[in-house]
């Protein structure tokens, strides 16, 4: 490659997975009040991590496009909220939301950024 | 008594090492940066394409991203084009 | 087969979400309303109702690599109130049986309010969550501007 687009490339893995993880975090919060429901995540490991999958709760594997580590979706079983088996805690699954809202922003802002920055190189500073 | 040659240890390329361009190697340099920019002009169409028909495979920042990369890629080709014009010029106009 | 969701589905998931939330807020203010209805549409008192909710696969995720994991809620169904209802002695009302007994629904206006709170908040949630997502989708408009 003349150009050297590995970072960008990088980001778009990561926003990738920000994305798909809001899906999954989002799924808890319309089952707040669904009786016997358990609140999913996703995590991803990192290349160098990669070769080891981690093990979950119900085993579901998938992976993301930019294969840049493989993505688990997992049971992050919370306190039972109450009598009918319910465990997603409303104001613990709004943080993970907004954190990771921050962290596909900021990808974001990164891609931008190096955007420009690879755009003012090609261009020979103008 | 025979006198076996000694035996060297065969020599392989270095793993991944790529053959890298000599620096002068403009015009080498810019039809490689002319087929990347091709393939990622491609990649940015198809991406937009399949976005505009509703293919749930492809989001808004992968669409954005594909059409960025190939703006840079022909953007860089532009510029070794008009380096390797600029340095034909100036050798046709080299005094002799 | 696509390995990758996208916003839409977080879209359809949130959406799920604040439909079911609506029809428990209208179950409990049926409920509320109806709290002293004597006499329904069938002759006999109103059945409280109650809404019965269950997670299912999101179908704009089915096929990825991620259909297991994409959850939606659904109202699978809006329930009667099979318990006999709460007598009361009061001969002279004109829904008094022979022995002089009204029946009332087995409603408690607390406990429905306490359903339209959560049924709200759980709304609220939804909508914020929805807007995130339109927030990241914002963002990754202005990559490269």
């Amino acid at each position: 490659m003349s150009v050297k687009f590995s970072t960008i490339d990088s980001l778009q893995a990561a926003m990738t997975f920000h994305r798909e993880r809001h899906t999954v975090l989002a799924g808890n919060i319309a089952n707040l009040d669904t009786p016997g429901f358990k609140p999913l995540d996703l995590q991803r490991t990192t290349p160098a991590e990669g070769t080891q999958l981690a093990v979950t709760e119900d085993g579901h594997i998938a992976t993301t496009a930019a294969s840049s580590g493989v993505v688990t979706s997992f049971s992050d079983g919370g306190q039972l909220q109450g009598a009918d088996g319910n465990a997603v805690e409303l104001e613990r699954e709004l943080s993970k939301i907004d954190a990771n809202r921050t962290r596909y922003a900021t990808a974001s802002e990164l891609v931008s950024r190096r955007v420009a920055l690879l755009r003012y190189a090609a261009g020979d500073g103008t | 008594m025979s006198i076996s040659p000694i035996q060297l240890p065969q020599i392989t390329g270095v793993e991944g090492a790529t053959k890298t361009e000599p620096k002068t190697d403009l015009g080498g340099a810019f039809s490689k940066a002319l087929s990347e920019a091709r393939e990622l002009e491609g990649t940015a169409t198809d991406a937009a394409e399949r976005f505009a028909n509703g293919d749930k495979s492809i989001g808004i920042h992968e669409v954005m991203i594909a059409s960025e990369k190939a703006n840079i890629a022909v953007r860089y080709a532009t510029t070794l084009k008009n380096k390797a014009i600029e340095a034909y010029r100036e050798l046709m106009n080299t005094q002799v | 087969m696509s390995n990758t969701i996208d916003f839409f589905s977080a879209m359809e998931v949130s959406a799920s979400g604040l439909s079911a939330q609506r029809t428990r807020m209208n179950v409990a203010a049926s409920n509320l309303a109806n709290a002293q209805t004597t006499r329904g549409a069938d002759g006999g008192p109103y059945k409280r109702r109650d809404v019965v909710l269950s997670a299912a696969n999101a179908p704009s995720a089915e096929g990825t690599t991620f259909a297991g994991s994409v959850k939606t809620v659904e109202v699978q169904q809006i329930s009667q109130d099979t318990a006999p209802p709460r007598l009361e002695y009061d001969p002279g009302h004109p829904d008094a049986n022979a022995q002089g007994y009204v029946a009332y629904p087995n409603i408690n206006p607390v406990e429905e309010m306490v359903d339209m709170i959560t049924a709200s908040r759980a709304y609220e949630a939804g909508i914020t969550t929805m807007s995130t997502a339109v927030n990241m989708a914002e963002r990754a408009l202005g990559i490269g501007k």
